[in-house]
């Protein structure tokens, strides 16, 4: 669907991009800078309690902070934008930050299956803003993604880990079970229309439904590599 | 003593000035020795990054890690007590600003010298420099300098990694 030959190449420039074009960029920042912040605050932040030795506690630590560094980048693209900063905060905006992080994380096992499972579906949203015709949202995005791929690389090592003993992989499945039937949904919803309007702009390259098949194909092959399955989607 | 927010501004402005990482492995100072007697009985100096993986890793030094852990819990309830939530999260967040990239960056370089590129393990020493800095900053603005956590953050600005206390054994990288 996408046709757009436009390419806004500065914060500058946007002001003189058309006002549909100007929102889709708006919603897009605002919606990164809120769920990096939220999930470091439910996820990141308290898995540190979880990990099994100083080695891990300060690694999760690590990664909280690159999360929140996330957040720091497009926070402060969204001020160059204009966007007011309580928009783009958790807590201060009526957005809500996606369903995803409503899951209650008890355990290391949880945490870790969350950087599996939910850090490549974050991957797989980067990878298409990396091709945004929003040029400022292109590099966030591209600075953004080794640490992202770090994070979902530490996901697999420390299921990895967990796997080699019989009771962490009944505890790894177990949190896969519990958390999977949930992630399809940060993909959004089916015939989106704001979906549409980033696709008709070239913010976004591809439909919800096709970032979702390719997360749920990903996702079946590395949870398989671990020997394990994935339940049904929600 | 009231939470002092100007001494962790203090403690922000200074991180660039840090030797973060440069003295791992080396043999200790007479001066490090008085200052590592004054956290544990007993210092060990750790020679490598893999041994000092190992240490980090090591599951008993749990129990003081979870010492300290309650500690940061009482020191944050002290100051909460004149200080707004969202008024020290602002404040203590600029630590984590100004120490994300130079606490990395510190370790990748250290790290290099002695051919070593792992990532995990450079990104594991700034997490435990972010963690050491953000205590010590709280500590200091809640109990004064003298609060270990104070003297823990001074030793990794120094260019130390208190790794790990183990018993009365306290590794040092």
């Amino acid at each position: 669907m996408s046709t757009a030959s436009i390419e806004i190449k500065t914060v500058a420039e946007l002001a003189n991009a058309p006002a549909e074009y100007r929102e889709a960029a708006e919603k897009l920042v605002r919606s990164h800078a809120i769920n990096e912040l939220y999930g470091a605050q439910v996820f990141d932040e308290p898995a540190v309690q979880f990990a099994p030795t100083p080695y891990w506690k300060w690694l999760t630590c690590r990664v909280a902070m690159e999360e929140y560094g996330h957040h720091q980048r497009f926070y402060r693209l969204g001020q160059k934008m204009g966007i007011p900063d309580d928009h783009m905060i958790p807590g201060r905006t009526e957005k809500r930050p996606l369903s995803i992080f409503e899951f209650e994380m008890k355990s290391w096992a949880e945490f870790c299956v969350i950087k599996l499972l939910a850090d490549m579906a974050e991957i797989i949203q980067v990878e298409d803003l990396m091709e945004c015709t929003f040029v400022p949202l292109r590099v966030e995005a591209a600075k953004t993604m080794p640490e992202e791929k770090f994070h979902a690389g530490f996901g697999v090592k420390a299921c990895t880990e967990l796997c080699k003993t019989e009771a962490g992989r009944i505890e790894v499945q177990s949190a896969i079970d519990a958390l999977f039937p949930g992630m399809p949904a940060f993909f959004g919803k089916s015939n989106s229309k704001n979906n549409a309007t980033f696709r008709k702009w070239g913010l976004k390259q591809r439909t919800n439904e096709a970032m979702r098949e390719d997360y749920i194909e990903r996702a079946r092959g590395i949870v398989a590599k671990l020997g394990l399955k994935l339940p049904a989607a929600a | 003593m009231p939470f002092d927010a100007a001494i962790v501004a203090a403690h922000v402005a200074a991180i660039g000035d840090g030797r973060w990482f440069e003295l791992v492995g080396l043999p200790f100072s007479d001066d490090e020795r008085v200052a590592l007697a004054a956290l544990a009985p007993r210092a060990v100096r750790i020679g490598s990054w893999e041994e000092a993986r190992r240490v980090a890793d090591d599951a008993r030094a749990n129990p003081a890690y979870d010492a300290d852990a309650g500690e940061v819990v009482a020191l944050k309830a002290r100051a909460l007590a004149g200080t707004a939530p969202d008024e020290l999260l602002r404040v203590m967040s600029a630590l984590v600003d100004r120490g994300l990239e130079v606490f990395h960056q510190a370790a990748q370089r250290t790290a290099a010298r002695a051919r070593i590129t792992d990532e995990e393990l450079t990104r594991v020493a700034a997490g435990a420099a972010a963690e050491a800095v953000y205590r010590g900053a709280l500590a200091a603005a809640v109990e004064g300098g003298s609060h270990r956590f104070a003297a823990t953050a001074r030793l990794f600005a120094s260019g130390r990694w208190p790794l790990a206390r183990i018993d009365d054994t306290l590794f040092v990288f």
